[in-house]
């Protein structure tokens, strides 16, 4: 390596860059890893808040929308005169099913028909592939269902009508659309224009309005008094209001969640950089440990404290640089990366890759501050330390020259053989490097343990919800059908062990002084119904006797006021008259969306007052085989024989399904926790090498003694790699206590962010086991590589006589 | 050589450290002058406080009392040494001073004339161009000129500490300060490198070089002898060199010490006596071994010869650099020869793998290291078990037992639950002979057993090995101190790598004593040593 010339402590301090190849890359691997993190989160952050704005203003979004009854296009007309409003649009919102394969297997999509797409003017949608309109009897498909379903612009899906036949029509394009509610756990959509939905069997009328707001779109109060308005017209034609929404125009309905999870994610970031900084003051204070006879023969030279500082200084700003010239455009393409998948989560598009000034003036600036602050304490005692100490024999050697406790454990154990002993009094020697080891794997432990007990509190969550879904098919039809007939055709589907009808109904929940009222979906399963088992919060499930009675979702407790178990509400059922019912129990479902109230009612009652006795609309199947295969399986079979015999299905699905899909999604967000959870468990382990290849470093004359007094390879290997295992080991007991309320918060913002409301935090005690597993093997092989180099040192190369 | 105004002025200095067995006087109350242009040599054997001294000259070292002055010959100003702080003294040293040690003390990774500049740099002289010529002026004084760009693992032991002689040089001070320079120097070298310190003397530097080689001792101007941290100055004849009155009193007082090894009551040994006297313990049969470096190629040892039996208790002599401690290496399987075969109990032990020899050096060869080699996380009993654990003798239950016999044999009963930092020097060199004997090896080899012990602690280990050695023990002694060699029955003397007869080796041939080389005076145990001591 050809040298420049330079001033010659310049050119100490490349060459020790330079010269020690491996450690500059820990170094700068160590630093690098935090920035990284941290920068590719503040990235992300940023394109997604700048982005997720504009893309959400750029689709127009409504500010205001109603499900309503059906109206026509004239009404709309009479709405758009309402002192306010931009814009308003009518819009069809219906179910359709859709099979890509000649009907072996069909999806339920929600189809939104409009008159003339190219006239929209709302929620414009954002082409990604193919036409950006759907023609007469074209379908326009959301983006998200072409991994789904595998369709490609151009193929033929076949459409099933209410009548049971089919309509083949094709899918011309894929798009994004903003209006589309729920993030990714939101049901998949299509368009098709109104005479095309009439083609395919249904009402060519609206039955949502969506509008813009003139003025301040962005001023919510003001949105909201226009909204006012508009419903109270809207009253005026028919009370039955099904849904309300209002939003401005800037904020993404997701933005706050999304910008909560990368927020943790920032603070994970965060603290990754503060574990690589502890790994950064470790591996600079045994760098100046083994300098320290270079620095008493530069000071007997006639150095200076502050020269040798800034020398070393130099040296961590280097490696500071270094760290960044990796970090900045890794971060920039992570941050973009993931910016891209959460955006596509979202139906947002992202305004492509660029750097982040605030990201990159973020690293710039721990980047430096952090390794110098490290390092700081190491270099000044190292650039202060006398001469006389620099180059005595003894420099660098031993730890603490206070005797402890620790420095006598197992004394007292007369079994414990010596080379074990050797092994755990070793660990506790360097008490500072060991505290800084220490604290990264702990700190990597507890929030490993924690993504498991927060996963564990979320899938314990997906599990409330499939305790409303017990059953393994669920069939709902488009019209109540007498149980007794369609139960005989069911039946006659192999594996089908048993069936149960259920009713709906939609009501309304009177709310006393208020002229609007609070949508309830009434479920109505039989009392003695084993196919649903909710988690009763407070009062009791239905029973037998019971007539007019609710179980309510706690959800209504924000809604409604003075709801409470033993009360009466007055409900009106179908837009009939108002009835007061009682409420007997009150369960937990934490509805995501937030905008429908669940109730479970008697069979009875409601097939009475429906005038449906006998019948269902929903029939929960239970069969042999309760595997998610085995149930789609049997779900596809019913489909088929429901279809042949010309029952008007609207969805067949697996039990399983339900839940799969918020399984789907939280295990997404899992996933990135898990990342950064071994990210960091990667940083803990990165510093035990670092800990144990500076340990063996130093302690290489003892090996060669513990070779000449008789010890073999695997004794050598056994002490080191004990010693790694030990610091493993305590490392896990601290790791298991802090994962205790680190999981408390982690989950508190995880169910917040998603939906609005805490979660009871569940233990795994997997993630305990599989951590104590996890960190053994790291520690293990953290100290493979440093005990096989020790094994690996002749006794000549450490007592070097000559 | 004028002696107006001193250049340094040492006045009732004294040091005393501070370690785990009490307080040790290193210097007491010296007063000495040193004068502008003269070649000052400190002589004194190992511990004897020579390295203490020059620490106290050139600031290293703050000193326990008294004062050092120097006085610059420029200008006639006074700088109290003593009071300067860290930075005032690096400056000073910077400018004043150019030190060179024993162990060369080159940054690694910078090349020759880096090095040589950097004490430019620090003190504020560095010019890029003139600084590597005055950098390469200097290595070609020093005749390594033509190495310039080399890094120093690329030159040999003499090479580099021309370089440092020439990092020394390069700030132009007024004194050199050489703390053994020519001490891990073969005899040739370390006449090339004494010259180039003449050469300086002649230039009108001042040296002060502090050595233990007495053959140098009519080569300085003027001598200081120091004995236990007491400085005296032997009287000079006409020629300025000193007496042989005064060499021969210094040689009588140290032989003295040498006597006091006889005599010493014997404790009894534990051993379980499975050696059989006189018979073949040991043979090397035409023994090579030959280093290659980035330096070149350098044969340690030139074929060597021996055979030893069991009973034997053998010292091998020779001076640093002469191939004893290679030597030892072959003997205890920690080194492969180059050629030829080392053949211990009928077996040769290089036909072994590494971790097999381990094991039976475990078994059958117990080490006594120089500096000891205690783990220090371990007490004195766990220590002395250590090897019959690696080795599984003994029966796990007996090995507390045996271990506390061993260490009552040396003395250290009370100290057996005690980590080896709070012992003396002669206290953990005893426990390091304890667990030698651990395993009951037949064979012991002990590398400068006495050379940092007080005469008592050597009186018992000499004793000891004695005792051992009757009971049918090899015992091999590696040393450079030839007083030993009275109480072993054979002597094996090394020079240049080759088994030389005592007569032929030059060193211990000359008429003066070898002041440096026999066991040093009564006194409590010294403090680790800075380099060179």
């Amino acid at each position: 390596m050809s040298t420049i010339e330079t001033r010659p402590r310049w050119q100490k301090v490349f060459l020790d860059l330079w010269e020690n190849r491996a450690r500059t890359a820990l170094v700068v691997a160590s630093i690098a890893v935090g920035v990284f993190a941290l920068g590719t989160i503040i990235t992300s952050y940023v394109i997604l808040a700048e982005d997720m704005e504009v893309s959400y203003a750029e689709s127009q979004p409504a500010n205001i929308e109603f499900n309503v009854i059906p109206f026509d296009q004239s009404f709309v007309d009479t709405i758009a005169k309402i002192d306010g409003l931009a814009d308003v649009e009518g819009r069809h919102r219906a179910v359709l099913r859709i099979s890509q394969d000649g009907g072996s297997t069909w999806q339920a999509l929600r189809v939104v028909g409009q008159e003339d797409f190219t006239q929209s003017n709302i929620f414009v949608h954002h082409t990604i592939e193919g036409a950006s309109t759907p023609g007469r009897r074209e379908i326009l498909l959301e983006d998200r269902i072409r991994n789904e379903l595998d369709i490609a612009v151009g193929d033929n899906l076949l459409v099933q009508l209410s009548n049971g036949t089919t309509r083949e029509m094709p899918a011309v394009g894929f798009v994004l659309d903003q209006g589309v509610r729920g993030g990714p756990n939101a049901e998949p959509h299509a368009y098709v224009t109104l005479d095309t939905l009439e083609w395919l069997g249904r009402d060519s009328s609206f039955n949502q309005i969506v509008a813009r707001v003139e003025g301040d779109s962005n001023d919510i109060v003001h949105v909201d008094e226009v909204a006012d308005r508009v419903e109270e017209r809207l009253k005026k034609r028919d009370d039955r209001i099904f849904r309300r929404w209002t939003g401005t125009t800037r904020e993404h309905p997701m933005e706050s969640t999304v910008l909560a999870i990368l927020g943790v994610l920032g603070a994970m970031g965060a603290l990754m950089l503060l574990l690589g900084s502890s790994l950064i003051a470790n591996t600079l204070n045994a760098l100046l440990a083994q300098h320290l006879r270079q620095i008493g023969v530069m000071k007997l030279i006639g150095a200076h404290s502050r020269q040798i500082t800034a020398m070393y200084l130099s040296l961590i700003g280097t490696f500071s640089l270094l760290a960044l010239l990796i970090s900045i455009p890794l971060s920039a393409w992570g941050g973009f990366a993931l910016a891209n998948y959460m955006a596509g989560l979202l139906a947002v598009t992202v305004q492509g890759f660029r750097f982040i000034p605030a990201s990159i003036a973020t690293q710039a600036v721990i980047a430096i501050i952090v390794p110098i602050a490290a390092g700081f304490i190491p270099v000044r005692s190292g650039s202060r330390t006398t001469v006389a100490r620099a180059i005595s024999n003894t420099a660098g050697q031993g730890g603490s020259s206070r005797e402890s406790r620790l420095d006598r454990i197992g004394e007292s154990i007369a079994w414990i053989a010596r080379p074990i002993l050797l092994s755990v009094r070793n660990t506790f020697r360097k008490r500072g490097r060991l505290a800084l080891t220490l604290f990264t794997l702990t700190m990597a432990g507890a929030i490993f343990i924690a993504v498991f007990n927060v996963r564990e509190s979320l899938n314990q969550f997906i599990n409330s919800i499939g305790d409303l879904f017990i059953a393994d098919v669920i069939v709902d039809t488009d019209r109540p059908y007498r149980v007794d007939k369609i139960s005989q055709t069911i039946n006659e589907v192999e594996g089908v062990e048993f069936i149960e009808p259920w009713l709906f109904a939609s009501s309304e929940i009177q709310i006393p002084d208020s002229e609007t009222g609070e949508a309830l979906t009434m479920l109505a399963p039989p009392a003695d119904s084993e196919l649903v088992a909710p988690r009763i919060l407070e009062g009791r499930w239905l029973i037998q006797s019971d007539t007019k009675a609710v179980v309510i979702a706690d959800l209504a407790l924000d809604r409604v006021p003075d709801l409470k178990v033993g009360g009466l509400i007055p409900v009106e059922i179908n837009g009939g008259r108002e009835e007061l019912w009682e409420i007997v129990g009150i369960f937990s479902f934490p509805d995501p969306n937030g905008e429908t109230i669940l109730g479970y009612v008697p069979y009875e009652t409601i097939a009475v007052q429906t005038n449906q006795i006998g019948q269902g609309t929903s029939f929960r199947v239970v069969t042999k085989d309760q595997s998610l295969t085995g149930q789609q399986l049997a779900a596809k079979r019913i489909n088929d024989k429901l279809d042949e015999a010309g029952y008007r299905v609207r969805n067949v699905e697996a039990g399983k399904e339900v839940t799969e899909s918020a399984a789907e999604a939280i295990g997404v967000l899992v996933t990135f926790f898990m990342t950064m959870a071994l990210l960091t468990a990667v940083v803990g382990s990165i510093g035990l090498a670092g800990t144990m290849s500076m340990n063996v470093l130093e302690r290489t004359r003892e090996i060669g003694v513990m070779r000449a007094i008789g010890a073999i390879d695997t004794e050598i290997m056994r002490t080191v790699i004990l010693e790694g295992l030990s610091i493993g080991f305590i490392s896990w007991v601290f790791g298991a206590v802090l994962s205790f309320p680190i999981s408390v918060v982690l989950l508190r913002i995880i169910s917040e962010a998603m939906i609005n409301s805490p979660l009871p935090l569940h233990f795994s005690v997997r993630g305990f086991w599989i951590w104590l597993l996890g960190v053994l093997a790291l520690a293990t092989i953290a100290s493979i590589i440093p005990a096989r180099n020790a094994a690996r040192l002749t006794i000549r190369e450490v007592l070097a006589y000559e | 050589m004028t002696k107006t105004k001193p250049l340094f002025k040492l006045a009732d200095v004294s040091k005393v450290f501070t370690t785990g067995a009490g307080d040790f006087t290193a210097l007491d109350k010296v007063n000495v002058d040193i004068y502008p242009g003269e070649f000052l040599g400190i002589i004194g054997k190992s511990g004897a406080g020579k390295s203490t001294l020059l620490n106290m000259i050139s600031g290293v070292s703050q000193i326990s009392s008294g004062e050092v002055i120097y006085t610059d010959p420029a200008d006639g100003t006074t700088q109290p040494i003593h009071a300067l702080d860290q930075n005032e003294l690096a400056t000073w040293r910077g400018k004043n001073v150019g030190i060179v040690y024993q162990s060369f003390e080159l940054l690694p990774m910078l090349n020759l004339v880096d090095n040589v500049i950097l004490p430019q740099d620090f003190a504020g002289f560095f010019q890029r161009w003139k600084s590597r010529k005055l950098a390469q002026e200097l290595l070609d004084e020093v005749e390594i000129g033509e190495h310039s760009h080399k890094i120093p693992a690329h030159i040999s032991g003499g090479q580099k500490q021309r370089v440092a002689i020439a990092r020394a040089l390069v700030n132009d001070p007024q004194v050199i300060i050489a703390d053994e320079p020519t001490g891990s120097l073969d005899t040739k070298t370390s006449d090339r490198i004494f010259k180039i310190f003449e050469k300086l003397v002649a230039r009108g530097k001042t040296v002060v070089m502090v050595t233990h080689d007495m053959n140098l001792a009519d080569r300085f101007d003027r001598v200081l002898h120091i004995v236990d941290g007491v400085v005296s100055t032997p009287e000079l004849d006409g020629n300025g060199k000193i007496k042989p009155a005064d060499l021969r009193a210094i040689a009588e007082t140290e032989d003295d010490e040498a006597e006091n090894l006889k005599g010493v009551k014997l404790d009894p040994i534990i051993t379980t006596g499975n050696t059989h006297k006189k018979e073949l313990a040991i043979k090397l049969d035409s023994v090579i071994k030959t280093y290659v470096g980035p330096a070149g190629e350098f044969t340690a040892l030139k074929g060597i010869d021996l055979e030893f039996n069991y009973g034997d208790f053998v010292a091998i002599v020779g001076k640093s650099g002469s191939g004893k401690s290679t030597l030892l290496n072959m003997l205890t399987g920690i080194d492969h020869p180059t050629s030829g075969t080392v053949t211990i109990g009928g077996n040769n032990i290089y036909d072994l793998s590494e971790s097999e020899r381990a094991q039976w050096r475990g078994k059958n060869m117990g080490i006594v290291f120089q500096f000891f080699q205690l783990l220090p996380t371990l007490t004195m009993v766990e220590n002395t078990m250590l090897p019959m654990d690696y080795t599984n003798t003994f029966d796990p239950a007996e090995r507390f037992d045996r271990a506390m016999d061993l260490l009552k044999m040396v003395g250290l009963e009370e100290e057996a639950h005690k980590f080896p930092d709070s012992l003396s020097t002669g206290q953990q060199q005893s426990a390091a002979i304890a667990r030698s004997m651990a395993t009951d090896p037949s064979i012991i080899v002990a590398d400068e057993p006495t050379g940092n012990l007080d005469t008592k602690s050597a009186n018992t280990i000499i004793n000891l090995f004695n005792k051992l050695s009757a009971d049918g023990k090899t015992i091999l002694i590696v040393t450079h101190d030839p007083g030993l060699t009275r109480f072993t029955h054979r002597t094996i003397t090394l020079a240049d790598g080759l088994v030389v007869n005592r007569e032929d080796e030059p060193e211990l041939s000359v008429g003066h004593s070898q002041t440096d080389q026999l066991p040093s005076p009564d006194h409590t145990e010294q403090p680790v040593p800075v380099p060179g001591d």
